[in-house]
């Protein structure tokens, strides 16, 4: 047991808006015992918010406080928090946003991405943050800022799991950043990225852009680009017309899908809507990923918040850091 | 009147000999003869094709030889059909699609289509064809829809998609992405979400249909940031669409409309703006039974959303479960 130990990631949940449910859900993950199985998992915030989350639903674990990383004991039915220590008693209220918490959560984001630079963590979490928090904060414009550069987002529901070229673009100006290099580009990261997370040739789906994928970008720039990728030795197939592939993924034909808009993968992922989706960030050498839902700031504070969402992210994260593939169980 | 109405046949157009057509429908025909109440049906197509696909399948009904008045036989033995010409056995060969055999499934549509504005069909279903193929054979042939409103003289049609939860009409269907935001306009939204609300109160008894309209962009545009259309195009055709007393709403995010309140749609219908928004939703949720649905004809038009499938056709593979909706949403929609 004690040498398993050293081998499991450490992974940082960072808590989220403390105003929020974030505190809440992380504090039952952990309490559930099973993030512990597969990893050695730290809390990044406030540890005021994590007490009182705690006491609310009577989870019995105690808190060991850390300034860095190797103070970290993973004792039993204990949490380890890292606490910038920034926020004071009344600097923000339960259930409500306001810049103080905006300001913290984004010097909590920005620790968690130096500690996994440095490789102090293998990974982290992002529990739900309130946008009109960090705008009141002044620190973004928009939840788009929080994404690193050069990134994608990869979100897994269930057994469908997406990575679309771009994000919150309008459609009039999609189908020109959906070039053979971008495409291609893309498939190369996927394949690439979940390769190091443990699955040996992952077989990739590539959706069309046009109906039945039968038009002019998908002829020449979609179909050349995974020609080339085929060629390189990578298990890919495409284009497929986009209202068939998210179908076929559901029903397991692919371990990944690149698709050519926010929308189209979207729209499958949340109809599909399975418990305990989430997002990584591809194009990191760590595993950083995100809970799907928000701060649900009116149950804040009442013990009534769901944890399986933030319990699916601590495990997957724990596994893909470790090479050992995706979480197999989903509802 | 009433029992008229009823007596009267659903008829359905054969597709391509070729294809899967008479597959799906003889087995659809066998699965709706063992329901509680078998619908009345009429193939239009070719009696020895219909025989042949009925050899190989085995254990569904027999399909004998119909015409124009004589009664129509119970579906639990037998199943009429009505002879458009006569196929030369090469022209039914499974998987070898032909000229003949394309002349053949546009004729089929054409007298299924002429026998139900006469009135002496209550609703039509149309089996698959090739276009390729009907092309090929000389005719002019965009789609199923073109030229059923070519022959009704309609002008303003929309597609319709049925599933077994939910219903959506498109307002643009077959063209690139890089097209739609220029299709789009105030007067096509508005017309698709009016034809849609008449559909569901004319044909489903929907005494007030809520129409949930999509909005073109990632999150709707989120007021404007990425995206105007929501705000210049669809916004002011809801508007419209309430003006006339419909219940329409939205412009809806498009990743989040189809999500479920309590287990249901917080819509009896959605509008969505093109191809793939609509049936990307419909086929994650709703895969093996979805049913296409022309609207705006003067008549009831279902088919199901498979194509001829040459590849598979003859070797008895084909799953009938979209055919069979198809036919029971024609006989729900022209019962009221």
């Amino acid at each position: 047991m004690a040498t398993d130990t050293r081998k499991r990631p450490i992974i940082a949940t960072m808590i989220g808006d403390p105003a929020g449910v974030g505190p809440e859900v992380s504090a039952k993950a952990i309490a559930t015992g099973e993030p512990q199985q597969l990893s050695r998992p730290i809390l990044i915030g406030d540890t005021r918010a994590i007490e009182a989350a705690i006491a609310k639903s009577k989870l019995g674990i105690a808190i060991q406080p850390i300034r860095s990383i190797d103070e970290a004991r993973f004792e039993e039915r204990t949490v380890v928090v890292l606490d910038t220590g920034e926020l004071h008693a009344g600097d923000y209220q339960t259930g409500e946003p306001s810049a103080a918490a905006g300001r913290a959560v984004v010097r909590w984001i920005r620790l968690a991405d130096r500690l996994a630079e440095a490789r102090a963590i293998d990974g982290w979490i992002m529990g739900p943050v309130d946008s009109t928090s960090l705008k009141l904060a002044g620190e973004i414009e928009s939840i788009d800022d929080l994404q690193p550069p050069n990134t994608w987002m990869f979100r897994i529901s269930g057994p469908l799991r997406v990575a679309p070229i771009t994000e919150h673009i309008r459609i009039r100006d999609v189908p020109q950043t959906v070039t053979k290099e971008a495409v291609l580009n893309l498939i190369r990261l996927v394949d690439s990225t979940m390769r190091r997370w443990g699955i040996a040739a992952p077989r990739i789906g590539v959706a069309g852009l046009n109906p039945h994928a039968m038009f002019e970008e998908d002829k020449e720039r979609i179909a050349p680009a995974v020609n080339e990728a085929k060629q390189a030795g990578i298990n890919c197939r495409g284009p497929i017309s986009p209202d068939s592939i998210f179908r076929m993924g559901l029903d397991g034909h692919f371990d990944a899908i690149v698709s050519m808009y926010h929308d189209q993968g979207q729209i499958a992922l949340k109809s599909a809507a399975f418990e305990g989706a989430c997002t990584i960030y591809l194009g990191l050498h760590f595993v950083r990923l995100s809970v799907p839902h928000g701060t649900a700031m009116d149950i804040a504070g009442q013990g009534r918040a769901q944890h399986l969402s933030m319990l699916a992210a601590m495990k997957t994260a724990a596994l893909l850091a470790a090479g050992g593939g995706f979480l197999k169980e989903f509802r | 009147m009433a029992s008229r109405r009823q007596a009267r046949p659903i008829v359905i157009s054969q597709g391509d000999p070729a294809g899967i057509g008479a597959e799906v429908i003889l087995k659809a025909a066998a699965t709706l003869s063992r329901g509680k109440r078998a619908p009345r049906l009429v193939v239009i197509g070719d009696i020895a094709a219909m025989r042949a696909a009925a050899d190989r399948i085995g254990n569904v009904p027999e399909p004998i030889e119909w015409h124009p008045g004589e009664a129509i036989p119970s579906l639990t033995r037998r199943i009429a059909v009505m002879s458009i010409g006569k196929l030369s056995p090469s022209a039914y060969r499974p998987g070898k699609p032909s000229v003949e055999g394309g002349d053949a499934a546009y004729r089929y549509v054409v007298e299924a289509a002429r026998m139900t504005m006469r009135g002496d069909a209550r609703a039509m279903v149309t089996a698959p064809i090739s276009k390729e193929w009907i092309n090929r054979a000389g005719h002019r042939f965009p789609g199923h829809s073109e030229l059923l409103a070519k022959l009704a003289r309609t002008r303003l049609w929309r597609m319709m998609f049925v599933g077994t939860e939910l219903r959506l009409a498109l307002v643009t269907v077959h063209i690139g992405l890089a097209r739609v935001p220029r299709a789009l306009s105030i007067e096509k939204v508005f017309q698709t979400i009016m034809l849609l609300a008449a559909h569901l109160r004319e044909r489903l008894d929907v005494r007030r249909p809520r129409i949930g309209v999509l909005g073109l962009n990632p999150h709707a545009g989120e007021n404007g940031l990425f995206g105007d259309e929501e705000q210049r195009i669809i916004g002011p055709a809801i508007e419209r669409a309430r003006h006339a007393r419909i219940a329409a709403f939205g412009p809806l995010a498009p990743d989040t409309a189809f999500g479920r309140v309590e287990g249901k749609f917080r819509f009896d219908a959605a509008v969505a703006m093109y191809h793939d928004q609509g049936l990307i939703a419909l086929k994650t949720l709703d895969f093996d039974h979805a049913v296409n649905v022309t609207l705006g004809l003067p008549f009831v038009r279902t088919s199901p959303d498979h194509g001829t499938a040459f590849d598979i056709a003859g070797c008895n593979r084909a799953s009938a479960s979209s055919m069979i909706a198809a036919i029971d949403y024609a006989g729900r929609a022209s019962a009221v």
